[in-house]
């Protein structure tokens, strides 16, 4: 069985922030969004 | 035969530099000079826009349709607050060689502000509604300045408000770009730059230069406060004061005794809010560093 992939915590922190910011200023995170799934792939 | 001497500790001579102890090296701060900032005791700011007006031209025949003239809120409001504290026992203040006191006070005073301008710029640069994204390299590579900089006065340009004047914020590391640039540009500009190092302008666009790290990602963080920031890989940009920050009746200081220490606790404290106005947010460029 494949074993489940665990996230950092500076990852599960960014995914939060990516959550907050969606509320805050959504209509920035739309103009942002694919920087941010950038910068979120790249943190391990 | 070699002798050995041996000294005590209050043998050798021993002086100061200075008069004072040495503070903690200091970022500048920038914010004030690129923003409106009102240090009024006042919790909220507000200033209402109506719909921008459109005219029509037509031929002669004196009929028109009346518009709608719609009045919206925009409001500055203080949610945010900086603080700083410390204690300064009484044997440190009575038996030291500095005046500790003061010297925390200095060191809390830009504590705080060097804060405030961070939390401001950081602000500053995500409310902007302007964007740009810079050629690969951004600013550190010096064939993209003068693109970077022709692009931000063309973002403004053409708005009366442009007069204010504009200004970019970058990092010290962006530096490298923009001085090698500016030494291989034009003649005499070249000459003045190779001499003298930066130049603080360029095409009429004033350049502030704050520490790496300046421009982040937080997210109600003991530095954002309330805010969320995604601005790592970002600069700032824009016309000067299309923007205000609420620092009402600017730091505040308060020294108490407490019980079972000896000496004064101090804390340093700074109210702050943040508007980047609805009607001129165009005017404030979010650079994206490609």
């Amino acid at each position: 069985m494949a074993e489940k992939e665990t996230k950092s915590a500076e990852k599960l922190a960014f995914e939060k922030l990516i959550e907050v910011y969606k509320k805050q200023n959504p209509a920035k995170y739309e103009l942002k969004k694919e920087e941010l799934a950038k910068k979120l792939a790249g943190i391990k | 035969m070699a002798t050995t001497n041996s000294l005590s500790t209050k043998t050798l001579r021993d002086t100061y530099r200075a008069a004072q102890i040495q503070q903690a090296l200091r970022n500048a701060v920038v914010a004030e000079k690129i923003c409106m900032v009102d240090r009024s005791d006042l919790k909220t700011i507000s200033s209402p826009y109506i719909t921008a007006m459109s005219t029509v031209v037509q031929a002669v025949v004196g009929t028109y349709t009346p518009a709608n003239i719609a009045t919206t809120d925009d409001t500055l409001t203080v949610a945010d607050e900086f603080i700083v504290s410390g204690q300064i026992k009484g044997f440190e203040k009575i038996t030291s060689n500095f005046d500790l006191f003061f010297a925390a006070n200095q060191a809390m005073t830009n504590s705080v502000v060097t804060a405030i301008d961070k939390w401001v710029l950081n602000n500053l640069c995500e409310d902007g509604t302007g964007a740009y994204t810079t050629p690969a390299g951004g600013f550190t590579t010096s064939a993209n300045v003068n693109v970077i900089f022709s692009n931000i006065i063309s973002k403004t340009a053409g708005y009366a408000d442009a007069l204010n004047g504009l200004y970019v914020v970058v990092e010290n590391t962006d530096l490298t770009g923009i001085m090698q640039s500016q030494v291989n540009t034009g003649f005499q500009r070249a000459d003045e730059a190779a001499t003298n190092g930066l130049i603080g302008n360029i095409m009429g666009v004033d350049i502030y230069v704050v520490r790496s790290g300046t421009f982040v990602d937080a997210t109600t963080t003991t530095v954002s406060g309330t805010k969320t920031w995604t601005n790592a890989g970002h600069r700032v940009a824009g016309v000067k004061n299309v923007s205000t920050y609420a620092f009402p009746r600017g730091l505040q200081f308060e020294e108490k005794g407490v019980t079972g220490v000896t000496g004064m606790e101090v804390v340093c404290y700074g109210l702050v809010g943040f508007k980047q106005w609805t009607p001129t947010s165009d005017l404030t460029i979010d650079i994206t560093l490609a």
